[in-house]
């Protein structure tokens, strides 16, 4: 069970991600993209949307710096572990409510609005509610959780990045944690298939472009 | 300087009635799937009127199109780092309410109800939803001035006029205003395209929204200041006027243009400076614009620019095209054409004549002629020339002039038939008045009269052949593209476009 969930099930999300984003850009890259409902209901939009992308994009990258740090080397940059402890529980203590509230705002809208309701699929709804568990879980382990998680599940996550998975490792960490990391990796495998592939998406060849673009209608014309 | 070509289109609003024609053809070809229910790359509107979607030419609202920082044009909706922070939630944009909530109507009750003592009766239900619904907007609500006189007011084109007073039934006046999108030189929606899917062709200036690279961020709906870009609410991207390029490419108008009854549309080229539009776009003051923009455009007649042009990758036909485009006479040579809301800085390539009108009642005989007319010529200044009414007054100059001069033309024909007795009064000559040719000299009179608004005889008779006439090879010259150099059509055949469509 242990093994397979932490050696096995990682890599099988992984693989689904990445071939299923290839498939996707290739075979319906006109379905790329982020499914705006901006056109429908727009100020319960703006509330929900700000607060749940900022306060989830904080989340990520708390998770990079948390997860794929070595301690030691934010020990070595002055960043000791019971300070990372303060910091990414405080941060996760207000982060995740506001996840939680902010994907509250954007489902109840999707539900009660008929319009954005009719332009709904049910991934739309499935992302949702995983991202909003995802901010229980995690939750949870901010407001309630004893011991360092990140310590084991980082050195966990590093493993499995290199491609020497220690399954062993999460036998010890709490079950919230536990289905924490499961449900993640099941969000990445739920990218190719749903709205989320515009993570891929943010526009930050923006910068470099010409206001103006012009292209060819034939390339050798 | 860089010479490009650019495909545009003079709508002669003299001429409309708002008969709806041109909608039809490009609903029917374009924006029928799910989702594109509310998207009308062409509508008809009625001014005075707020149009479709509401206030749309309200930039204070809306925050479309450029605007003037430190000599530099900037977009209203905001730059790219305000608009990347702000891409998760756009509060600029136009809600569904604001276009108008699509709807139909279950026709097949109509025939299958069951027996009963009343006739059946169908209302409207939601496109969207399916659901019943209160119809309360649409792309032409204001149908020949349908509620106006409470809409009216918020109509922008008032600027510096009073807006109550000209919508009282006495003083009322109207006309149409058919709208596509503008295909800007400047265009402020490709400009503001995140992810580079918006873009300008090289070839023919067309502006289009690549279906492949759109990814839902709506900054272009917004940037939009003729808010001519929508966002298809089932496939989630933009779609906007394509100015029936796979015609153009053929060598046909615009599927608007060729179903006009009244023959109002006039389709072909301009070559004009790709280097200055930057410069152009960056006039001074809201009224330079106008002339800033004309002055980008090259004169096709001179060998140097079609030289230049030539070296620049224009093809001959096209260089052949532009000679004789009837854009290039109407904005250029005779300047009776105007640039819708050229204050937006956006460069449009749709421009407009300006309409005559009937004189006000009470047979007024003194002043300008133009300030007697029923729409008032500050309101078309505010709409066509950023309120400077010099333009105008010069483009409505002509058009009465040639009138004049055509029915002094026509007089003189039929008294000159009158004492030869070969025709008698009232049977006229229509061959000679088709072509516009001289079957009567001018008097000297009319000469004159025609010189005080800059006209001659011959142009006032090329003019009045273009815009009564209005033969289809003239108004239409449209070159078809290099086929040579084109895809394998055959293969491509049911391979793309739209997967909706296909399905």
């Amino acid at each position: 069970m242990n093994l397979f969930f932490f050696g096995v099930y990682p890599y099988i999300c992984l693989v689904i991600m990445t071939l299923g984003l290839a498939i996707r850009y290739v075979g319906t890259p006109g379905e790329w993209n982020a499914r705006s409902s901006n056109l429908f209901a727009k100020k319960s939009l703006l509330t929900g949307s700000f607060l749940f992308h900022y306060t989830v994009i904080l989340v990520f990258f708390g998770h990079v710096v948390g997860l794929l740090f070595p301690v030691r080397l934010l020990d070595a940059v002055g960043f000791s572990v019971s300070t990372h402890m303060l910091v990414a529980g405080v941060a996760g203590m207000i982060f995740a409510p506001c996840v939680l509230i902010g994907l509250g705002i954007l489902l109840w809208r999707r539900m009660s609005n008929p319009n954005v309701w009719a332009s709904t699929v049910p991934m739309d709804i499935v992302v949702i509610v995983f991202i909003m568990w995802q901010a229980c879980t995690g939750g949870w382990q901010d407001y309630f959780g004893t011991m360092p998680a990140f310590i084991p599940v980082g050195e966990w996550v590093r493993g499995i990045l290199i491609c020497q998975p220690n399954p062993e490792i999460m036998e010890y960490v709490p079950v919230a944690i536990k289905i924490h990391v499961v449900c993640g990796f099941a969000i990445f495998a739920m990218i190719p298939f749903s709205r989320l592939v515009h993570f891929f998406s943010i526009p930050v060849t923006w910068f470099a472009r010409p206001l103006i673009s012009y292209r060819r209608r034939y390339e050798n014309l | 300087m860089k010479i490009k070509a650019q495909m545009a289109m003079v709508m002669n609003l003299d001429k409309c009635l708002a008969c709806h024609t041109c909608s039809i053809p490009c609903k029917n070809a374009w924006t029928t799937p799910a989702g594109a229910e509310y998207i009308w790359f062409n509508n008809v509107e009625t001014k005075p009127g707020i149009g479709y979607p509401k206030r749309w030419e309200d930039q204070k609202i809306w925050r479309g199109g450029w605007k003037l920082e430190e000599g530099e044009p900037k977009l209203r909706s905001g730059g790219k780092i305000d608009r990347f922070l702000k891409i998760f939630g756009n509060p600029i944009l136009p809600s569904i309410e604001d276009y108008y909530e699509p709807w139909n109507y279950n026709y097949k009750y109509l025939t299958d109800a069951p027996a009963q003592k009343r006739q059946p009766a169908v209302g409207p239900r939601s496109a969207i939803t399916g659901e019943h619904m209160k119809v309360e907007w649409g792309p032409n609500w204001e149908d020949d001035l349908a509620g106006a006189n409470v809409t009216g007011l918020e109509d922008v084109n008032f600027r510096e006029m009073q807006a109550k007073a000209w919508l009282q039934f006495k003083t009322v006046f109207m006309f149409h205003l058919p709208r596509i999108c503008e295909h800007c030189l400047h265009p402020a929606c490709v400009a503001s395209c995140p992810s580079g899917a918006l873009y300008k062709r090289e070839e023919d200036g067309i502006v289009l929204a690549d279906q492949t690279r759109c990814r839902s961020w709506r900054m272009c709906m917004s940037a939009c200041p003729y808010k001519k870009v929508y966002l298809n609410w089932k496939t989630h991207r933009s779609e906007k006027c394509i100015f029936c390029y796979p015609r153009i490419e053929a060598g046909h108008p615009t599927l608007c243009a060729q179903t006009c009854p009244g023959r109002i549309r006039y389709v072909g080229l301009m070559l004009y400076d790709a280097d200055k539009v930057k410069e152009a776009a960056s006039a001074p003051s809201a009224m330079d614009v106008y002339d800033s923009q004309l002055s980008v455009f090259m004169n096709p007649h001179d060998p140097d620019v079609l030289a230049k042009a030539s070296e620049d990758g224009v093809p001959d036909q096209f260089l052949e095209a532009a000679k004789k485009s009837p854009i290039y006479k109407l904005v250029s040579e005779w300047k009776v054409a105007l640039p819708l809301h050229p204050e937006f800085r956006t460069l449009p390539m749709v421009w407009y004549v300006p309409p005559l009108s009937p004189l006000v009642s009470g047979g007024v005989t003194s002043g300008d002629q133009l300030d007697n007319m029923r729409i008032p010529v500050k309101y078309l200044a505010n709409l066509l020339a950023a309120g400077d009414e010099k333009p105008v007054r010069a483009a409505l100059s002509r058009l009465l002039a040639m009138r004049a001069f055509m029915r002094s033309q026509r007089f003189a024909e039929n008294a000159a038939l009158d004492e030869t007795g070969t025709k008698s009064a009232g049977q006229d000559d229509f061959a000679a008045d088709l072509w516009g040719s001289p079957s009567a000299p001018a008097s000297d009179a009319d000469i004159a009269a025609l010189e005080t608004v800059g006209l001659s005889p011959e142009t006032a008779r090329a003019m009045y052949r273009m815009l009564a006439i209005a033969r289809f090879d003239e108004r239409f010259v449209v070159p078809s593209s290099r086929r040579e150099f084109a895809d394998n059509v055959d293969k491509l055949k049911g391979e793309i476009g739209y997967p909706e469509a296909l399905s």
